[in-house]
């Protein structure tokens, strides 16, 4: 039964309105949906592109660091294994040498007089000083250094006359004093430098390296070849040629060459007073005299170490 | 037959006119024509092909996106495949591992390893060579003026706790000119390359009995 004032079920359903507008909807549902996925696969394939064009510009050049990271760490790997072998044969005499005449325990001050002692005689041989006044060392007092562990310090004072030719010696002693080995008289950069170069050829040969740095800084200034043929034995290459002569060239070095070869760098040598003691220099005044004499009057710091340490 | 969208909105609004309104039919403007369905009636016969390549396309591209990228976006680093997030960070370990060795080596390589050394040394710094800045200072005397011990330095006073070097000395045998030469000499010292600054000295001019004139200086350098 259907009510006289509706429309029959089958007349409904044969109504052309709602089945075009059934078929609209459709449509209009499926060319949304069409769109959205259309825009959806643009942004896959944005995603695609810039993925690899990523890998393209990271990538690879993220690839050719890291083989060269692996590349350097396998050097390192093979030089500080060749270093721990020989870690415990260089090294310990220097720091007893540092303990012991560098650093003394409580700033001993009789290797300072010695030394001066045997600087002033040898200059006293040739004639070229005089009117040296007593040595004056003042009594030991704290002194705090930024990084260091507690020192103790002397004021050292001295007076004399001397030739102006003494003069550079007299200063390339104080620059000297208390720097033990070649590694002491090369700046971090230099040091840098030296083990860069160390890395191409044989790396194990990096020993080679730890026992230029680790020669005595005088015997080294007195005869300079020895020491470098032997590493660059172990690393010929220009650089290292380059480097050296550069070393050579610096003012440290090339002063501390014309000390080391003069009467003053012999009576070191020869009567064992090598390394000096670690000094400072607090000032330095010169006096021009007449017929070419100076008169020279410093004063300096001598440091010295707390307690002994084992 | 092609149906365009023109003659398909006709068709509606003919239609609409033959029914009777109901809450549930079809919007009607206020113009009196039928609001049509977003993109209804574009290309009819179309949407559904485009619609399945849609599905189609984004399957793939998101099929690709999950497998096929990821093999493609690899890297080989000696022998081995890695993605650009795990390249980095391998390359950030391994730089990290880098620089750690590189400390154990420079540990290695130094005979001496005392941090209180190494403090004093940086502390004392890079002495100044007395004899060298003595040596620049007297060439620069010589080269200033013709005349023969025109300055003469007397008494240096170097001081490296302050990075000073103090001159005392004279200008002579110039006479008039004694100030002009001090000036001038004042002024090349403070380019010399071991000088970063000049305090210049009290310039005046001291008259003898005997006539001559001389300036009598002080300079003091702050060295580099």
């Amino acid at each position: 039964m259907t009510s006289p004032g509706l429309p029959s079920a089958p007349g409904l359903l044969s109504n052309p309105l709602p089945e075009r507008r059934q078929a609209r909807i459709h449509s209009s549902l499926l060319w949304t949906a069409a769109a959205a996925l259309l825009l959806l696969a643009g942004f896959l394939v944005r995603e695609h592109m810039s993925t690899l064009r990523m890998v393209q510009q990271q990538g690879l050049p993220l690839a050719s660091e890291v083989a060269e990271l692996d590349r350097r760490l396998e050097i390192l790997t093979q030089q500080t294994q060749a270093l721990d072998l020989t870690g415990d044969i260089v090294g310990g005499a220097e720091e007893e040498d540092l303990r012991l005449f560098v650093l003394p325990a409580g700033g001993e001050s009789a290797r300072t007089i010695a030394v001066f002692t045997a600087v002033v005689d040898a200059w006293r041989a040739g004639g070229t000083v005089k009117d040296v006044a007593p040595i004056t060392v003042g009594a030991p007092e704290r002194a705090t250094v930024a990084g260091a562990d507690p020192l103790v310090r002397r004021t050292v004072r001295m007076a004399l006359r001397m030739r102006n030719e003494n003069l550079a010696d007299f200063s390339a002693l104080l620059c000297l004093a208390g720097l033990l080995t070649v590694e002491d008289a090369i700046t971090p950069d230099g040091r840098k430098e030296l083990l860069a170069i160390s890395e191409t050829g044989n790396p194990e040969q990096i020993t080679s390296l730890k026992r230029f740095l680790s020669t005595g800084l005088l015997p080294y200034l007195r005869d300079p070849l020895a020491a470098e043929e032997r590493l660059l034995a172990a690393f010929p290459t220009d650089a290292l040629t380059a480097f050296l002569r550069m070393f050579e060239r610096t003012p440290l070095i090339r002063d501390g060459m014309a000390f080391a070869r003069g009467p003053v760098g012999t009576v070191l040598l020869t009567e064992k007073l090598w390394p000096l003691p670690f000094l400072t220099v607090s000032s330095l005044d010169v006096e021009e005299e007449e017929e070419g004499w100076v008169r020279v009057e410093v004063e300096l710091m001598l440091y010295g170490q707390t307690r002994n340490v084992p | 037959m092609v149906v365009t969208g023109l003659n398909f909105r006709y068709t509606i609004k003919k239609t609409m006119t033959d029914t009777h309104p109901s809450t549930h039919g079809p919007q009607v403007s206020a113009d009196g024509a039928e609001k049509q369905p977003f993109l209804a009636g574009v290309a009819p016969g179309l949407e559904l092909p485009i619609f399945v390549f849609a599905v189609v396309l984004v399957s793939l591209l998101s099929l690709s996106l999950a497998i096929v990228l990821p093999v493609l976006a690899q890297v080989e680093v000696n022998g081995q495949s890695h993605d650009l997030q795990s390249l980095r960070l391998t390359r950030d370990r391994m730089a990290a591992e880098l620089l750690r060795r590189e400390r154990e080596r420079e540990q290695g390589v130094l005979s001496v390893t005392d941090p209180t050394y190494d403090a004093l040394k940086e502390f004392r710094g890079d002495l100044p060579s007395f004899a060298a800045l003595r040596e620049q200072l007297r060439r620069l005397t010589e080269s200033l003026v013709p005349e023969e011990d025109a300055i003469v330095m007397q008494e240096y006073l170097l001081e490296p706790g302050e990075k000073t070097l103090t001159i005392t000395g004279d200008v002579r045998n110039v006479g008039p000119r004694s100030m002009t030469v001090l000036a001038q000499f004042a002024e090349e010292l403070g380019r010399l390359p071991s000088v970063s600054a000049v305090k210049p000295p009290l310039y005046r001019r001291v008259e003898e009995a005997d006539g001559s004139m001389h300036s009598p200086f002080t300079i003091v350098l702050t060295l580099q």
